[in-house]
């Protein structure tokens, strides 16, 4: 292998990786911040009419 | 309606800037110095000049300002009858995005040494910045005349309630997108060689994005979640959103012009939607061969739509 | 997704027909009216959807049982990013005067909603060799539209086929535009709607009969 191409492929998965981390981590951040509750009887609802888009 | 207001203060804002946008000269004797056609520069003095001395051509030294080690190659200079306007012809087409330094090296005006002048001349920002705006509006529409984004467009055009919805929602979403894509290309893709990432970066952060407004839309204005709700995963299956950061690449702007150039897009989108759902609206009324009814008709009006979009091709503004 | 499971070639044959991406399902339609104006982007193009839905069909399958569903959107979309691409990269590679012609869409099928609506809706709920299937006969149905509308304009508009001139004239200039294409797409729905009728119109007839 190309030692190059190896090293372009190593930089692309970090890259990739500390943006996904970063990216990940403060969507779950966001997510558990702006939490809403939702009554489980609502999903479950919405499951059953699911069928017609 | 507060929504309509802040758009109205925009392009007042906008218009205002463009149109009081000065010339910048420089040198006191120099009243003011613009671009002609593609390859002239015209120089207005405050007072009649020398005509042996200006219409020498080695006098002048012109150079783009970032290479200021590139002469440009001048043609001739002609001093009109009064001695006040200057002509300068070069030999090739001027890039007048770049602001270019005009270097005058003796200047006599009535028997009267000036010295050295000095002064760039740049086409004003303002006038390139809108006609970004303008070009990815209308004269490049991403709808009529790229056909890009079809799959939402038609399926969000058949109300004028849901065109609205989906441009306002579609038109934020594109200008995060857009200028988060460029700061990553720009500042991490790009020292990195990874170009050949940029697909998978951008569509990314797009999904990103509409991921986190819908989980913050859903706490902070459950209202205005469910009116613009709906409409944040289709954002995603729209071509446009991803042709936007692909051609800000292509075309090599900067942060400003990313911005501009995806405001526009945005806004284009929105204009065409609200042109088709306020035609599709009234087709529902009209006599249609059984056939053709629904979304083939709605193809046929978009083909006219897009040739009377052909009608802006080739303009251009300033 | 109700009823029993459909044989291979049924999966098939429902992508041409039954659920054709461009003419029934009326989705994909930005390259169907931007891009074929030849038989052969038409055919590159098929073939590159061909391999991205086939390919992100069977990833999905496969890890179905490992993604959130809260998240499933975005991951879909990643995994069709990544095999476009592949694919990009591979069509620049091998065919790069075809790849110049067709622009950036190539790097835009990441966005064509059909792929993600089939991962959506058949390929997270089907083991894999279903949605393979799934994949090829969805594949091959956009292939095969966007092929039929690059016949028709190639044809019509320049005369030719695969850039062989076929017709001794050009009959209808037009077509060769690009806005062509919203309305040879339009008339195309309007055959399919047409086609639809006279087959229902058939049936009524055998029943009373």
């Amino acid at each position: 292998m190309d030692p190059q191409l190896v090293k372009i492929a190593m930089g692309g998965l970090a890259v990739l990786g500390v943006i996904g981390i970063v990216f990940g981590i403060g969507l779950a951040l966001a997510a558990h911040k702006f939490h809403v509750e939702v009554d489980p009887k609502v999903e479950a609802v919405k499951e059953v009419l699911a069928g017609a888009q | 309606m507060v929504r309509y207001k802040s758009l109205a203060i925009f392009v007042l804002i906008t218009l205002f800037i463009t149109v009081s946008n000065v010339w910048a000269s420089a040198g006191s004797f120099i009243k003011k110095a613009s671009f002609l056609k593609k390859d002239k520069i015209i120089i207005f003095f405050a007072g009649p000049v020398d005509k042996k001395i200006v219409e020498d051509i080695d006098n002048y030294y012109v150079y783009e300002s970032t290479d200021p080690d590139i002469p440009l190659k001048i043609k001739g200079a002609s001093l009109s009858e009064d001695g006040k306007t200057l002509i300068l012809t070069f030999t090739e087409e001027l890039n007048q995005h770049s602001p270019h330094v005009v270097v005058i090296k003796k200047l006599v005006s009535a028997g009267r040494n000036l010295g050295v002048a000095s002064f760039t001349v740049r086409k004003s920002y303002a006038g390139f910045l809108f006609s970004i705006l303008i070009g990815a509006m209308l004269v490049h529409n991403f709808v009529f005349t790229k056909y890009l984004g079809l799959c939402v467009f038609f399926g969000t055009s058949k109300r004028k309630a849901t065109a609205i919805g989906m441009g306002i929602t579609f038109t934020i979403v594109m200008v995060c997108s857009a200028m988060i894509s460029w700061f990553l290309y720009n500042y991490v893709l790009k020292p990195l060689n990874l170009q050949f990432f940029q697909v998978v970066i951008f569509i990314g952060i797009v999904s990103l994005i509409v991921q986190a407004v819908d989980i913050i839309l859903r706490k902070i204005n459950p209202f205005l979640f469910k009116a613009f709700g709906i409409y944040l995963m289709l954002v995603l299956a729209n071509c446009v959103i991803l042709a936007v950061p692909l051609l800000i690449v292509v075309n090599g702007y900067n942060a400003i012009e990313a911005f501009v150039f995806s405001l526009g897009a945005g806004l284009g989108y929105f204009l065409a939607l609200f042109l088709m759902s306020s035609v599709r609206e009234k087709l529902e009324l009209a006599n249609v061969p059984p056939s053709y009814q629904g979304l083939s008709i709605a193809f046929i009006t978009a083909g006219l739509f897009g040739l009377a979009f052909m009608g802006f091709s080739g303009m251009s503004i300033f | 997704m109700a009823g029993k499971p459909k044989s291979n070639f049924e999966l098939i044959l429902n992508g041409l027909f039954n659920e054709n991406p461009i003419f029934r399902l009326a989705l994909s339609m930005c390259p169907a009216v931007g891009i074929s104006t030849t038989l052969m982007n038409g055919f590159l193009l098929g073939l590159a959807v061909l391999f991205v839905q086939v390919a992100s069909s069977c990833t999905i399958s496969l890890l179905k049982n490992y993604i959130h569903p809260k998240i499933r959107i975005p991951t879909y979309t990643l995994v069709i990013a990544t095999w476009v691409t592949v694919i990009d990269l591979s069509l620049s590679a091998f065919f790069p005067t075809a790849y110049k012609a067709m622009g950036i869409f190539i790097r835009l099928i990441v966005t064509f909603s059909i792929i993600l609506m089939r991962l959506e809706v058949f390929a997270a709920k089907n083991p894999l060799i279903p949605s393979f299937w799934d994949g090829i006969g969805m594949g091959l149905g956009f292939m095969f539209g966007m092929m039929t509308l690059g016949f028709i304009r190639e044809l019509l508009g320049a005369g030719a086929l695969f850039g062989h001139q076929v017709l001794p004239v050009k009959p209808l200039l037009f077509f060769i535009l690009p806005v062509a294409g919203f309305f040879c797409v339009g008339f195309m729905m309007a055959v399919y709607n047409y086609v639809e009728f006279l087959f229902k119109k058939a049936k009524e007839k055998k029943m009373r009969g």
